[in-house]
C-alpha cells in the first residue's frame, strides 16, 4: 500500500476535518464579526457541527472501512510528515484491523453524542460543537498515531476539551471532577513523555538519529521505533511506567478514580466519548507500542496485569452493586469491564488479544448506550438516582427494551457483542493461565448480579412513584439514536467474522512484533532449574512461554500467505 | 572582522540615543494630574513617543542584519558575533513587545510619558552591552546600566505600594549580585591579570585557587539576578507589583541577558585536562542542572497553591528558568540550543499572558485573583483561549511552543545520561500544568458578579496576536527543509551557538 507523503490523504481527512471544521467555523465567525455583521448563529454551528460529524463518519465507514484490506498485515492507509528532524519527529497516521474499528465506533459515536446532548445542552453551543469537533480529531488522531510523539500529542490534545466539556457543562462537582482528570492524566502524560524520551535517546545512542515512528510496519525496509533494542531493565521499567500512564486513561483499578466522578459529572455526550473513543485511546497505545517495544517486560508482567484485570473486575462490580446514582454505577462497570479488557490483554495470545479488542468495541457501545438512556431518562425525571425509579417497563417499554439490550450485551449474552468479546477472552486466558480463567468467570457472574439488580430496580415492579407514571416514552429520535448505537452490538453479536476477520491480522502482527523483539532469556543455571522444578516453583513460567512462542510465527506465516 | 571602527558600538547604543532624544522631546512638560483631559493628553504623547522608541529599535535591528560575520570594539570591550547578534536580536523583539504592552500604562499612572519609555530604552541598552560585552568590567558596568533604570520602572507604579515594595526587594536582589560579581571580578583580575573574556581560558595563571573562586563569584553573581532558586525571593513580588509591561520585561529581557551572558561565561571555561579552569568547567554544568532542578520543581510546585494569578505566573517564571539552568548541564552540546528555544518559548507565553491580565485590568477593573477569571470563556472568548494558549505553553504542554522547547531541554538532559534530572523535569512539568489547570478551570466556571467587558487596546491586540502566533507556530508548524522560519529559527540558534565554539 502506497504511503502518502503529504496531509491529508483519506485518513488524514478522517481526521483532521473535524477540528478542520471547527477552527473553519470560529474563522468564519470571526471574519463577520470583522466586518461589523453578527456572528454565524448557534443553530448553524449546530447543523454544521453535526454534518461534519456524519460526513466523517461516512468518509470513515466508506473509505476507511470498505477500503481496507483485511488479508493485509501491518499499517494501512499510512501518511507521513515530517515536524522536527532535531527531534526526530514526525506526524505518521496508519491504522491496522484494531484501529479500524476503534475509529469506526469513534466516528459513529460523535454525531450520537451530539444528538443525544440535543435538548440538554441550550447555553454555549458554540464552545459545545468547537470542544466536540476537537476532541474527535485529538481521539482519532491517536487512534491513528503510527509515531509514539504523534500519540502523545493526540493524547494529550483530547484533554483539552474534556476539560471545557465537563468544566462547562458539567453538572454538581464538575470542577473538582475536572480538576481530578486533569491531574490524574497529567501524571500519565509524564509517563509517556519518559518513555519517549528513552527510547528516543536509545535510538540516537544506537543509529546515531533518534526513530520514534512505526515505519517498519508498512516499509519492511525502512528503520524504525521497532528497530530500537531495549535490554531487559529497561523494558521492565519502561513498560511499567507505560503501563500506569495507560492505566490511568483505561482506567485501571486502583487508577481509576477520577472516572466515576467525571461520569456523575458530565453532560451525556462527554460520557458518551469518555466510555468509548477516550479509553480505547490506552488500550491502543497498549497494543501499538507498549506490547511490541517491551515484550520481555509485557512476558513477565503478563500474570500480574491478568491478576490486576480480574481484582478490577471484582472490586468493580462490589462497589458498583452500593452504588445509588445511575452514571456512577455505568462507570464502575465500565471500570470492571476495563479491567476484563486488561485480563484480555495479559494473556498475550491471539484468542485473548481479539477477545480484549471486541471487549473494549462492544462493551464501550453498549456502555455509551446506557449514559444515553440515563441521559433521556434524567431528562424526564430531573434526577439519576436509581431510588428514584421504579417500574418503568410500564410507561417506557421501548426504553426498557433499549436498557436490557444494553445490559444483557454487558453481561455477555449470547448473539450480542458483549459474548464474542467474553468468550474469546476466557478462551485465550484457559490456554495459558485456567484458575485464573476460572475466578474471571465468577467475576462475571458477579458483574451480572449487579446488572441484573439495576435491570430490575428501574424497569420492573410496580410504579411506585406518582412521578413515573406519566413518563413518556422515547420519541423517534431518542429511538433512532439508541438504534444506531445497538445495530454494531447486534451485528457483532450475530455475525462476528467481519470484525474478527480485521482484528485478527492486526493481533498476529502484534504478537510477531513481540516475538521478534523479544530477547532471549538470560542463561539459566542448569542446577537452579533441578531445584526450581524439585520444590514446584518453576512450574508456572514453562508453560506461559511455550504457549506463545512455538504458534503465533506459524499463524502468523499462513496468514501471510 | 572591521579593525578600527567601533561599528559594535552602533547596535548597542542604538536605544539610548532613542532615549536622549525622547527626553528631550518630552522637555517641559508637566507631570500628569488626574484630570481626564491631561491623562488623555499624556497617552496621546506615551504613543507618540513609543512610536519614536520603536523607530529606533528597528533601526538597531537593521543595523544588526547588516552587520558584518563578526565586528567589535578597540580593545575588544563589545563583540558583536553570532552569538551576540542573536541575542540582541532577541532583547530588540522583547523590547518592541514590552514597548507596545507599556503604552496601555500611559495616562494611568503618575509619571511623565517620557519616563517609562526612556528607562525601558536605557535598561535596554545595558543588556545589549551586556550580551555583547566581552571585558568583565564592561559586563559590571552594563549590568548596572541595565538594572537601575528596571529597578525604576518596577516602581513606577506610585499609587501601588506593592510597586515600591517589589522594586525594592529587586533593589537588594541586585546590590547583591553586583557585590559579588565584582568580587568576582577582582579576583580574577588578582589571579591572571585580565578582564577579558575570550583570554580568560588561556590566560597565565599564578593563583589557581583564587581564579576558581572568582569564577564561581561571577557566575553566583549572574545566577543572582536570575529567577533561578534560590535566588528567586524578589521575582513573584516584582511579578505582583510592577505594571504588566515590566513584569514582561523583567521575565524576558533580563532573564535572557543573564542567561546569554552566562553562556558566554561557561564556553570561555576550558575543558581540556591540564588547565586550571578544567575541573570548573566539567562541575559548573552539573551543578548549574542540579541547581535549575531545584528551580523548576520549587518554582512549578509553588505556583500550585498561588491565588494571586500574577504571582502565579511569576512562579512559573522561576520554573521556567529552572528549566534553562537544566539545559545548561549540556551547555556545549544540544543544551544551549535547547535553553535558547526555551528562552523564546517563555517570552512568547509570559508576554502574551501578561498581555492578557492588562487588558483584562482596564479601567480600575483588577484582574488580580485567579477567581477573577470566572465567567471569562462567555464573556471574552477569544481572550480566554488565548491565555489558555499561554498558560498552557508556560506549562509545557504538547502542541505548544513551551512543549517544543522543554522537549528539546529534557532531550539534551537524557542525552547526557542525567535521568534523574529528566524525571524531575517531568515531574515539574505536571506540577505546571496542575497549577495552570486552576485559572483554565476558573474561566469555564460561570461568574456571580456581572463585570462590565472592556475590550483588548490595539497594541494589547497587536501584542497579543504576536504572541499567540509564536506559541502555535513555533509549536505546531512542521520544521522542514530550510523553508520555513521555523527551521530558520533552529538553525539560526545552532549558528549562534557555534560561533561560540570558535
Amino acid at each position: 500500500m502506497p504511503i502518502v507523503e503529504t496531509l491529508p490523504g483519506l485518513l488524514g481527512m478522517v481526521v483532521i476535518l473535524p477540528a478542520l471544521s471547527a477552527l473553519g467555523l470560529v474563522a468564519v465567525g470571526l471574519s463577520l464579526g470583522f466586518l461589523g455583521m453578527p456572528g454565524l448563529p448557534e443553530s448553524v454551528w449546530r447543523a454544521v457541527g453535526l454534518s461534519v460529524a456524519l460526513v466523517t463518519f461516512a468518509l470513515a465507514f466508506v473509505g476507511l472501512g470498505l477500503g481496507f484490506d483485511g488479508e493485509h498485515l501491518g499499517l494501512q492507509f499510512v501518511e507521513s510528515v515530517a515536524w522536527s528532524k532535531s527531534m526526530g519527529a514526525r506526524l505518521v497516521l496508519g491504522i491496522d484491523g484494531i484501529g479500524l474499528c476503534f475509529v469506526l465506533s469513534t466516528t459513529l459515536l460523535v454525531p450520537i453524542s451530539m444528538l443525544a446532548s440535543w435538548s440538554e445542552i441550550q447555553e454555549s453551543i458554540r464552545s459545545w460543537i468547537f470542544a466536540c469537533l476537537v476532541l474527535e480529531t485529538s481521539l482519532l488522531g491517536a487512534l491513528c498515531a503510527a509515531d509514539f510523539l504523534s500519540f502523545v500529542f493526540f493524547w494529550s490534545l483530547a484533554l483539552l476539551p474534556i476539560l471545557l466539556l465537563l468544566g462547562r457543562w458539567g453538572g454538581i462537582g464538575r470542577a473538582r471532577a475536572a480538576s481530578r482528570v486533569w491531574t490524574t492524566e497529567l501524571l500519565g502524560l509524564a509517563g509517556l513523555l519518559f518513555v519517549a524520551f528513552v527510547v528516543r535517546e536509545l535510538g540516537v545512542a544506537q543509529f546515531g538519529e533518534p526513530h520514534l515512528d512505526l515505519s517498519g510496519l508498512f516499509d519492511r525496509e525502512a528503520r524504525s521505533l521497532l528497530d530500537v533494542s531495549i535490554d531487559r531493565d529497561d523494558q521492565i521499567l519502561l513498560f511499567s511506567v507505560m503501563v500506569l500512564s495507560l492505566a490511568t486513561r483505561l482506567p485501571l483499578v486502583p487508577l481509576h478514580f477520577w472516572l466515576p466522578a467525571a461520569h456523575a459529572s458530565s453532560p451525556t455526550g462527554l460520557s458518551v466519548l469518555i466510555a468509548t473513543g477516550f479509553v480505547q485511546t490506552a488500550a491502543i497505545g497498549a497494543m501499538r507500542f507498549a506490547l511490541p517495544l517491551f515484550p520481555n517486560a509485557a512476558y513477565e508482567a503478563g500474570p500480574m496485569l491478568a491478576w490486576i484485570g480480574i481484582v478490577a473486575l471484582v472490586y468493580a462490580s462490589l462497589v458498583a452493586l452500593v452504588q445509588k446514582e445511575l452514571k456512577r454505577l455505568i462507570a464502575f462497570a465500565s471500570i470492571g469491564y476495563a479491567g476484563f479488557a486488561t485480563f484480555g490483554l495479559a494473556t498475550l495470545n491471539v484468542q485473548g488479544l481479539t477477545g480484549a479488542v471486541l471487549q473494549l468495541l462492544t462493551h464501550g457501545l453498549a456502555t455509551a448506550g446506557l449514559f444515553i438512556l440515563v441521559g433521556f431518562l434524567a431528562a424526564r425525571r430531573g434526577t439519576t438516582e436509581v431510588a428514584a425509579f421504579g417500574g418503568l417497563a410500564k410507561p417506557m417499554p421501548v426504553c426498557a427494551v433499549f436498557f436490557g439490550c444494553m445490559v444483557l450485551s454487558l453481561m455477555g449474552l449470547p448473539l450480542l457483542g458483549g459474548f464474542v468479546g467474553d468468550l474469546f477472552v476466557l478462551i485465550g486466558s484457559f490456554e495459558t493461565r485456567r484458575e485464573l480463567s476460572v475466578v474471571a468467570l465468577i467475576a462475571m457472574v458477579v458483574a451480572a448480579s449487579y446488572l441484573f439488580w439495576v435491570q430490575r430496580r428501574l424497569f420492573l415492579g410496580p410504579v411506585d412513584e406518582p412521578a413515573n407514571r406519566g413518563l413518556i416514552d422515547l420519541d423517534r429520535l431518542e429511538r433512532g439514536i439508541l438504534l444506531a448505537t445497538l445495530i454494531p452490538i447486534v451485528w457483532i453479536g450475530v455475525y462476528p467474522n467481519p470484525v474478527l476477520r480485521r482484528v485478527e491480522p492486526a493481533v498476529l502482527e502484534i504478537l510477531h512484533q513481540m516475538q521478534e523483539r523479544r530477547l532471549p532469556d538470560p542463561v539459566v543455571n542448569p542446577e537452579s532449574v533441578e531445584r526450581a522444578t524439585a520444590d514446584g516453583s518453576g512450574s508456572e513460567a514453562a508453560p506461559a512461554q511455550s504457549a506463545h512462542s512455538p504458534t503465533e510465527p506459524v499463524v502468523r506465516s499462513e496468514a501471510r500467505g | 572582522m572591521i579593525e578600527g571602527i567601533d561599528l559594535a558600538v552602533l547596535p548597542v547604543m542604538a536605544p539610548a540615543v532613542g532615549a536622549l532624544l525622547i527626553l528631550m522631546l518630552d522637555r517641559g512638560r508637566r507631570v500628569a494630574s488626574e484630570d481626564g483631559a491631561e491623562h488623555k493628553a499624556d497617552a496621546l504623547a506615551g504613543i507618540r513617543l513609543g512610536f519614536v522608541a520603536a523607530i529606533f529599535l528597528v533601526f538597531e535591528l537593521l543595523l544588526l542584519r547588516n552587520a558584518g560575520v563578526e565586528i567589535e570594539t578597540a580593545g575588544r570591550l563589545l563583540v558583536v558575533d553570532a552569538f551576540a547578534r542573536f541575542g540582541l536580536g532577541f532583547l530588540v523583539l522583547a523590547g518592541l513587545l514590552v514597548l507596545a504592552l507599556s503604552l496601555t500604562h500611559f495616562g494611568m499612572a503618575r509619571s511623565r510619558p517620557a519616563e517609562p519609555i526612556a528607562l525601558l530604552l536605557f535598561s535596554l541598552t545595558g543588556m545589549c552591552a551586556a550580551v555583547a560585552g566581552n571585558h568583565l568590567l564592561v559586563l559590571l558596568v552594563a549590568f548596572e546600566l541595565a538594572w537601575l533604570p528596571m529597578i525604576a520602572l518596577v516602581a513606577i507604579d506610585s499609587r501601588r505600594l506593592s510597586s515600591s515594595e517589589s522594586s525594592l526587594k529587586a533593589f537588594f536582589a541586585h546590590a547583591f549580585a553586583s557585590l559579588v560579581f565584582a568580587q568576582g571580578v577582582a579576583f580574577v583580575f588578582g589571579a591572571t591579570g585580565q578582564l577579558e573574556l575570550s583570554a580568560l581560558g588561556a590566560a597565565s595563571v599564578e593563583r589557581p585557587l583564587m581564579l576558581q573562586v572568582g569564577v564561581a563569584l561571577i557566575l553566583v553573581g549572574l545566577l543572582a539576578r536570575s529567577t533561578l532558586a534560590p535566588f528567586h525571593p524578589w521575582a513573584p513580588d516584582v511579578y505582583e507589583g510592577a505594571p504588566s509591561f515590566v513584569a514582561s520585561y523583567v521575565a524576558t529581557a533580563a532573564q535572557a541577558a543573564t542567561f546569554l551572558v552566562l553562556i558566554r561565561v561557561l564556553h570561555t571555561l576550558p575543558v581540556e585536562e591540564g588547565s586550571v579552569l578544567a575541573e570548573l568547567g566539567s562541575r559548573v554544568p552539573t551543578f548549574l542542572g542540579w541547581l535549575g532542578c531545584l528551580g523548576l520543581v520549587w518554582g512549578h510546585a509553588m505556583a500550585l497553591v498561588q491565588v494571586g494569578l500574577r504571582r502565579l505566573i511569576g512562579w512559573l517564571g522561576v520554573g521556567q528558568v529552572g528549566f534553562f539552568a537544566l539545559a545548561l548541564v549540556d551547555v556545549r552540546g544540544s543544551g544551549g540550543e535547547a535553553m535558547l528555544l526555551a528562552m523564546l518559548a517563555t517570552a512568547a507565553g509570559t508576554v502574551g499572558a501578561m498581555a492578557i491580565l492588562s487588558s483584562l485590568s482596564h479601567h480600575g477593573r483588577a484582574c488580580e485573583q485567579v477567581g477573577d477569571l470566572a465567567g471569562m470563556l462567555t464573556r471574552s472568548p477569544i481572550r480566554a483561549a488565548l491565555l489558555t494558549l499561554f498558560l498552557l505553553s508556560l506549562g509545557g504542554f504538547p502542541g505548544t511552543f513551551g512543549f517544543r522547547a522543554r522537549l528539546e531541554v529534557l532531550s539534551s538532559v537524557e542525552h547526557g545520561g542525567h535521568r534523574g534530572l529528566l524525571v524531575a523535569g517531568l515531574l515539574a512539568t505536571v506540577f505546571a500544568l496542575a497549577a495552570v489547570g486552576r485559572p483554565l478551570l476558573a474561566m469555564l466556571r460561570p461568574d456571580d458578579v456581572d463585570r462590565d467587558t472592556s475590550r483588548a487596546l490595539t497594541n494589547e491586540q497587536l501584542v497579543l496576536v504576536v504572541c499567540g502566533v509564536s506559541v502555535v507556530y513555533f509549536g505546531m508548524a512542521p520544521e522542514v527543509g530550510a523553508g520555513n522560519v521555523a527551521s530558520r529559527l533552529v538553525e539560526g540558534i545552532a549558528g549562534a551557538l557555534a560561533s561560540l565554539r570558535g
